[in-house]
């Protein structure tokens, strides 16, 4: 069983460790390049790990920290930079901190929407609610965990070179991740 | 009625999925998903959440993270610029010191500057993987290149008159002129250069507005229409205003009133200090910004303070404040 690939990204990976190079000689060039490349795919992971409200501050930050950090890329690896700035996007999200404001009020829509379900016939097994409140219900840790892996398609091995954290850890975040946006989701679990 | 049991490997489901098991446990894993209806319905679930989860996911608007760029890509470079960045070429630092963020219009000492009804070779500019459009016009005998790397458009005079115009729109590339003695930075204007025997001898500005930084002076602002000559002898920046040759001014230029022309960099900044103009805001600002991008950080925090005394409410007040931390 395996996972079918939920992105494609251009095979030129050549190309971007060449704009990087020129990013940490101090061509901002480069930079520009690279964000062509991959803005695209990693404002929607902001979307989703951040939040709609934090995305664009997220991208942007993402992509100075990138032009900051572009001297500790290693060109030598196949694929392209990427996995890269998903890891900076995803340390970055992890840094702010944000999520237990953000839990509070997404608790409170998720008070809201069961006491609203309670209240009207069931449609389903149990209580629903959207995906995106879901996941503001997890802690930052374990959200990012769960986009980087089911929507962005990002193996283990991948997320935890990433975050710079064991991937016994990743699994770990990953299968709590699941357990809790399940229980909001109404999905069943044996 | 009892409890159905729980299969006790319900948990190579995740375990497959996550790629926590590989080779030989891998294909047992498999087989048992193929036997188990449980594991196969737990897997099942798993797919459906991780399904929900993508088609929940909003298609990007390419279109607003085109808009994006160009703010983001200005920000990566005020931030190298303010960050000092230590592993920029020497040529840039070279540069930084001769030019401002604004246009610089640099003129060479020679002759004294007449409009010459000469050919014009007008020379399109490079197909621009920018959107930067620069027109350079030779007036008579001119030695100029022209380059064009991944950050900049470069026009190299080397001895003549170029007649340059140039419009950048956000996000474009940047427009550098060389010359011998120095470099300037285009924003979008229309100017004169005249470069002789490695000097500036002449500016003179038909559009915009113009910061002209020599060696051995002090700044001044130029706006559209007027001009500035260097003077035949060696004098004082106030002496040589008011010894300067007179200019026959160029059809299409009015010819300044003299106290507006080519004031004293050091005079008019102190003149003009406390008075709070646009243009001594401007000028201001742009010191900062040399400075910065020179590499120079404590004077350009003390430009920055400088700035901030003096225009509390201006309008780069936001930006210079970054710098005065």
């Amino acid at each position: 069983m395996t996972r079918a690939a939920l992105h494609v990204v251009p095979a030129r990976p050549s190309e971007d460790a060449a704009a990087l190079a020129r990013v940490a000689a101090g061509d901002v060039g480069g930079l520009g390049e690279v964000y062509d490349r991959h803005a695209g795919a990693l404002l929607r992971f902001a979307r989703r790990a951040a939040g709609p409200a934090d995305a664009d501050d997220l991208l942007q930050s993402t992509f100075l920290r990138a032009a900051r950090t572009a001297h500790t890329y290693d060109g030598s690896r196949a694929g392209t930079a990427r996995p890269w700035l998903f890891g900076i996007a995803a340390r970055l999200v992890q840094e702010r901190r944000r999520s237990l404001a953000r839990q509070a009020r997404a608790l409170i829509r998720v008070a809201a929407g069961a006491l609203a379900a309670s209240e009207s016939p069931p449609s389903g097994p149990g209580s629903r609610m959207d995906v995106e409140a879901a996941l503001a219900t997890l802690p930052t840790d374990k959200r990012v965990v769960v986009v980087l892996a089911e929507i962005e398609g990002y193996s283990c091995a991948e997320i935890a070179e990433m975050l710079g954290i064991p991937i016994g850890t990743v699994w770990t975040r990953l299968h709590h991740a699941r357990r809790a946006l399940r229980a909001c989701l109404g999905v069943t679990e044996s | 009625m009892t409890t159905p049991r729980k299969c006790e490997r319900i948990w190579v489901v995740e375990a497959l999925r996550d790629g926590r098991v590989d080779g030989v446990e891998r294909a047992k894993a498999a087989r048992h998903l193929e036997t188990c209806a449980e594991c196969a319905r737990e897997h099942a679930e798993l797919e459906r959440l991780a399904c929900e989860l993508r088609d929940a996911t909003e298609h990007v608007d390419e279109l607003h993270v085109r808009r994006m760029r160009p703010g983001v890509l200005h920000a990566a470079e005020l931030a190298r610029s303010a960050g000092g960045d230590a592993r920029a070429p020497r040529a840039r630092r070279t540069f930084w010191i001769a030019a401002t963020a604004a246009a610089l219009v640099l003129v060479v000492l020679g002759w004294r500057w007449r409009r010459v009804e000469v050919p014009v070779v007008a020379t399109t500019s490079p197909p621009p993987s920018a959107d930067a459009v620069v027109e350079a016009a030779q007036e008579g005998a001119v030695r100029w290149t022209r380059t064009t790397t991944s950050e900049a458009q470069q026009i190299i005079l080397d001895d003549g008159t170029l007649r340059v115009r140039v419009r950048r729109p956000p996000g474009s590339k940047r427009v550098i002129v060389r010359v011998p003695d120095g470099e300037l930075e285009d924003i979008g204007t229309v100017f004169f250069v005249t470069v002789v025997h490695g000097r500036t001898q002449r500016v003179g500005v038909d559009e915009g507005r113009v910061v002209v930084r020599l060696a051995g002076s002090s700044q001044f602002v130029l706006s559209a229409g007027e001009s500035w000559e260097r003077p035949e002898e060696t004098a004082s920046p106030a002496s040589s205003v008011a010894h300067a040759p007179p200019v026959a001014a160029p059809s299409g230029i009015p010819r300044p009133v003299p106290t507006a022309v080519g004031r004293a960099p050091a005079t008019s900044t102190s003149a003009a200090a406390g008075a709070g103009g646009a243009s001594e805001e401007d000028e201001a600002y742009l010191r900062v910004i040399q400075l910065t991008r020179a590499g120079r950080r404590d004077e350009a925090r003390a430009a920055a303070l400088e700035y901030l005394r003096r225009f509390p409410d201006g309008f780069r007040r936001e930006e210079v404040g970054r710098v005065a931390r």
